[in-house]
């Protein structure tokens, strides 16, 4: 049973690959590595939705916020 | 212990050069005779121009005659990983798809370094495109360690680590996505240190995952490493994304002084299983560490699930975008293990993508806020596993597990990466197969000259940085 739905999500992900970027080729690495991101949709589901900004939020600023001083002691 | 010019460090070099008891010449010659003897057996060059590193450092003594002042690094040989323009000269980047890539223009970070007065020698083997964390790469030979030549070198910057550590070049840039500094550096028992993202510019160096992508250097000793950063940190009109923050003087923060330091060890986040010469080693740095002023603590980390997620998505869209019209047209140029390993990244959605960017603020806050109110610094093993040989990381091999072996190096690098935070991997012990293990250190934004002044305290107690690995057989 789980490798009918192993196969059948990679399955998806090269059909998917193939119709949006017109990339087939695919190996045996890939359906190794495919595995991985499979999982990252499921991890992406169970984050707080409140966690991010509505607009769209300001990385550079937000390391000079925390940032070391120049000046070590 | 065997001390020719080739073993000096960096710092020492460079105040023999400005005394004028050596000249450029001979360091050249020096690191040439070691290629010689140790090149055949590691790797760690996929090209180098003996003759043109001879000509500039007869030109460079030429001047130091002169001269009456000499800038920080005249005369220092140096080599980088093969993936930075420099007027003309290969960047393969690893890959078949550039052998023959010769890019006019200048990378910020080298032409800084040759400012400074170093002697670029070569371009040094890398994981081709910078992708895998091992060192192997089908197209120009793997990168072997220099202390075992069985066992990986680490990567993507495979041949830094490697060179540095057989003492055939001073110092060498690597770039570091999602630990490509720091794990050759522990791999070969050298110092290397990512910096901040955003702190040292990516002008002219092949882009992997321009949200992430770092340059930092790979040198035997902190001081080292903070001399190469001194020279290539700060603002660049060329790269939009460079931060214009002030640059400290690392050399001056190098005071020995760990009072007052407080260092945090993960409960959360980091490889669970850690072998036990690596948990060993580990503890014995920390206690090396306390011995100069540092306290040490156990500190739950949050975000992390946020932070794994969005880490995953982030680099893999980008190098996937990076590279999707040769992987249209020329996906057998790659390896295969690349190539794979790209493949399935196209199938990540977009939405997904641009979410793990906007969380990227509010994650460094969510983390950075409690976790630096609490310690100044984290502390973990470079790589939880003891170093892992070529064969039975070789994914060309398609045994049973290998992807995850394959994978396991940096499993204790990338959560800084999207975070931007700066990391340095340094030596701190060697496991029972005689091969090092790395103690990696993180802090905040723009925390380098903190890591430095820690990194080169823990140096002044150790000896670690001082092993160099005897000559490597066939």
């Amino acid at each position: 049973m789980t490798n009918d739905v192993e196969r059948d999500g990679l399955r998806l992900i090269q059909e998917a690959i193939s119709f949006w970027w017109g990339i087939v080729p695919a190996n045996a690495a890939a359906l190794s590595f495919a595995r991985d991101v499979e999982a990252i949709p499921s991890a992406f589901a169970k984050l707080d939705p409140s966690n991010f900004d509505d607009e769209p939020a300001d990385y550079p600023a937000a390391l000079e916020q925390f940032a070391d001083p120049v000046d070590l002691p | 212990m065997n001390h020719s010019i080739a073993d000096m460090t960096l710092a020492e070099a460079a105040s023999a050069i400005q005394r004028r008891d050596l000249g450029a010449e001979e360091l050249v010659a020096a690191c040439f005779k070691r290629i010689e003897r140790d090149e055949p057996a590691v790797n760690a060059f996929i090209w180098h121009d003996q003759e043109a590193a001879l000509a500039a450092a007869r030109e460079l003594d030429r001047q130091s005659a002169a001269a009456k002042e000499l800038p920080p690094l005249h005369g220092i040989p140096l080599a980088h990983k093969d993936m930075f323009a420099n007027r003309g000269k290969l960047a393969t980047c690893g890959s078949k798809i550039r052998s023959e890539h010769r890019p006019e223009g200048r990378a910020t970070a080298v032409a800084r370094l040759e400012e400074a007065g170093a002697i670029t020698i070569g371009g040094l083997n890398m994981a081709e495109f910078a992708q895998g964390p091992t060192g192997h790469n089908p197209h120009f030979g793997d990168c072997r360690n220099p202390w075992n030549a069985g066992y990986i070198s680490g990567g993507s910057s495979s041949g830094s680590g490697a060179a540095v550590a057989a003492r055939m070049v001073f110092g060498s840039l690597g770039s570091d996505t999602g630990g490509s500094v720091r794990i050759p550096a522990a791999c070969c028992g050298v110092t290397g240190l990512k910096p901040t993202w955003s702190r040292v510019s990516r002008h002219g160096a092949m882009p992997l995952s321009f949200s992430m992508d770092c340059i930092g250097p790979l040198a035997r000793t902190a001081e080292d490493c903070a001399i190469l950063l001194q020279a290539i940190a700060g603002a660049d009109a060329a790269d939009a994304t460079s931060s214009a923050r002030s640059v400290p003087d690392y050399r001056a923060a190098l005071n020995g002084n760990l009072r007052g330091l407080r260092i945090g060890i993960p409960r959360n986040g980091f490889a669970a299983e850690v072998d036990d010469a690596v948990q060993a080693a580990f503890e014995d740095a920390l206690e090396v560490l306390e011995g100069r002023g540092a306290s040490v603590c156990m500190i739950d980390l949050p975000a992390m699930d946020t932070l794994t997620a969005c880490s995953a998505v982030v680099s893999r869209v980008e190098l996937a975008a990076c590279h999707a019209q040769w992987m249209r047209e020329r996906a057998d140029d790659y390896a295969s293990s690349v190539s794979g390993r790209m493949y399935p990244n196209y199938a990540i959605p977009g939405a997904l993508y641009v979410e793990a960017l906007r969380r990227r603020a509010s994650v460094l806050s969510e983390f950075a806020g409690p976790v630096f109110a609490k310690v100044d610094l984290l502390a973990t093993p470079t790589i939880a596993k003891m170093i892992p040989t070529r064969a039975e990381t070789d994914i060309e091999s398609g045994a049973e597990g290998v992807v995850r072996r394959f994978l396991s190096p940096s499993q204790n690098t990338r959560q800084f990466s999207y975070l931007g935070l700066p990391a340095i991997s340094i030596p701190c012990g060697f496991d029972p197969r005689g091969l090092p293990i790395g103690l990696q250190l993180a802090g905040r934004p723009f925390a380098e000259a903190r890591l430095l002044r820690t990194a080169d305290a823990f140096q002044r107690d150790t000896e670690w940085h001082r092993h160099a690995p005897a000559p490597t057989p066939m």
